[in-house]
């Protein structure tokens, strides 16, 4: 474990909310009605250039797309 | 600075006790985090505290780098009463929705009844003579009596009495079990039994499962009838116990009050010293470089064994020194080695026919050799339970008796799989807990008698399915352990 741990530096936050519309079989503009987000703040974080992310959306969507945070958002370390 | 403070509290939404508790289980205090961090230390408390609205990715990035965690570990999201499965009535939906923790653990209790009453009252007449054997030679143990000496004997069991071939330590820890009679521990044993398996499998539910009485009750109930759990029942046997220390041992993600005293590894050395192949695991943490965990287990079989040793001074000699080198000529195999009952590499290949010991051999050595390699593998890219479970399933295959019962890593496997696997895995998991549930091997046997020459291969197939299914288990838990790069990356600068 240790061997891909060591460059924490690189870290990198990965989001998979394509995968999970994809599997959900949902549509970014189906999942930003039921959250109440806009779909641009959506594709913002599904096109990996959101900064941060609020802890409503976050429950949302895990709520919408019946998944955990650990399925929405994992770490590369590299 | 870094997490979006704000003045709403979020406890309702975020469950704000994981941070800490993740910190509790790394030893770490706020103020080292902030330090290890850089993230301000009252930023970390509103995280903790449930006080953040938000959270930045880098700042997540970097607590989940430097805390050497997953970012489920520093967030969690409260599960919804899931409305996936509808029925019809009103009411029938709000049964199925409902949610309890302390309610989906009586559930298991009950199928965990039910399935024994089930199993021992209806299905079999079969005596537990293993069961037996640990009660009646753990009691001759402590009367002073060398239970290698013989076979054992008992009430209820077969005249010509029953090898112990478990350690002398085995027969000290069987000892309380002698305060009840044969029959009624044996009972309470079964419960335990089904329970335990009960209780792993619902710790492996996806978390908006978890605590579902409806949904934990049928798997509970399911997994006893499976021919896993229903072998094990009805011989009384141990395997599920030993599985159960393993995953509290390695399993754990949240620091309880007992086992933070507990160094990680101790409990796999003390389900060493019961029984021979949880050593497997020991294995696994040298191949792996747990250093901690390989020394800590080791210290505590070997401790295990000298308890023992000045419990029983004369039996634990004579263990050491006949019978540890002579155990598979104790049970007497003639014949039963090669039945469909055994789903070992070595025991398969039996099947076949004379002269395929050395290439069973073979097998088997290739088998150890990519199980751990496997292992290995999954455990480097962060799946623990994954891990675990493939050493068990690997032990299974290169033991060279591998009984139905043995087999008890094939449900939480299962599982495991289950909550990553896409539509094609679950199909692989229903069809497999079907055929657990069917008697696989029995069902192979009874194909094979029919003798129909376009039956053989499923006849083939079913009878090693445990063995079967075990390896396609292994194989779909490597290729789920794929570190996952396919969705698109944020990149943010490491630090602000």
């Amino acid at each position: 474990m240790a061997k891909t741990r060591k460059q924490a530096e690189e870290a990198l936050v990965v989001c998979h909310l394509d995968e999970l519309l994809k599997n959900a079989d949902m549509t970014l503009t189906e999942l930003s009605k039921r959250v109440e987000v806009s779909v641009v703040n959506l594709s913002l974080l599904k096109n990996g250039h959101a900064k941060a992310i609020r802890f409503t959306t976050l429950r949302a969507i895990c709520h919408a797309l019946e998944c955990d945070v650990g399925d929405l958002l994992t770490i590369y370390r590299d | 600075m870094q997490t979006l403070a704000g003045k709403v509290k979020n406890t309702e939404t975020l469950s704000a006790s994981v941070l800490e508790n993740t910190l509790r289980l790394r030893n770490i205090s706020l103020n080292q985090a902030a330090q290890r961090t850089g993230v301000p230390v009252e930023d970390l408390h509103k995280l903790c505290a449930g006080e953040a609205t938000g959270i930045r990715l880098s700042t997540l990035a970097i607590l989940c780098s430097k805390l050497d965690c997953d970012p489920e570990d520093v967030l969690q999201v409260e599960p919804q009463i899931p409305s996936a499965i509808k029925f019809p009535g009103e009411s029938l939906r709000r049964a199925w929705g409902f949610q309890s923790r302390r309610m989906s653990i009586t559930a298991l209790f009950f199928s965990a009844l039910l399935s024994v009453v089930f199993l021992t009252g209806l299905v079999s007449q079969v005596n537990p003579v293993d069961f037996y054997v640990y009660h009646y030679g753990a009691g001759l143990a402590a009367v002073g009596e060398n239970i290698y000496a013989g076979n054992i004997h008992g009430i209820d069991m077969p005249s010509e009495g029953l090898p112990f071939t478990y350690t002398p330590f085995a027969a000290l820890a069987f000892l309380p079990l002698n305060i009840l009679s044969a029959k009624s521990a044996y009972f309470l044993w079964s419960i335990a039994s089904a329970l335990t398996m009960g209780v792993v499998l619902r710790n492996l539910l996806p978390l908006k499962h978890r605590d579902q009485p409806a949904v934990v009750g049928i798997l509970g109930f399911f997994a006893s009838c499976s021919i896993v759990m229903a072998s094990h029942i009805i011989f009384g046997q141990i395997n599920v116990f030993l599985m159960a220390l393993v995953l509290i041992d390695l399993g754990r993600k949240s620091e309880s009050r007992i086992l933070r005293f507990i160094p990680r590894g101790v409990l796999v050395g003390i389900a060493a010293a019961v029984k021979l192949t949880p050593a497997l695991f020991i294995v696994y943490f040298v191949v792996t470089g747990q250093k901690r965990a390989a020394l800590f287990s080791s210290i505590a079989a070997l401790a295990a064994t000298v308890v023992a040793a000045f419990a029983y001074p004369a039996m634990s000699f004579d263990f050491a020194t006949r019978v540890l080198w002579n155990l598979s000529d104790r049970v007497s195999l003639d014949g039963l080695f090669s039945t469909s009952g055994n789903n070992s590499i070595q025991g398969a290949l039996a099947a076949l026919g004379d002269g395929t010991a050395i290439p069973a051999l073979v097998f088997t050595l290739i088998a150890a050799v990519l199980g751990l390699y496997a292992a290995a593998r999954i455990f480097h890219q962060g799946g623990n339970i994954q891990a675990v479970i493939v050493v068990g399933l690997t032990a299974c295959m290169v033991s060279p008796v591998s009984w139905m019962h043995h087999w008890v890593y094939l449900l939480p496997g299962l599982m495991a799989l289950w909550e990553r696997g896409g539509s094609r895995v679950r199909n692989f998991c229903v069809a497999s807990w079907v055929i657990l549930v069917a008697t696989g091997p029995n069902l192979g046997d009874m194909l094979f008698s029919l003798n129909t020459p376009v039956l053989v291969p499923l006849a083939i197939v079913l009878r090693e399915s445990l063995l079967f299914i075990g390896i396609c288990i292994v194989v779909l838990l490597v290729q789920q352990a794929h570190p996952r790069i396919a969705g698109p990356v944020v990149r943010e600068p490491s630090s602000s």
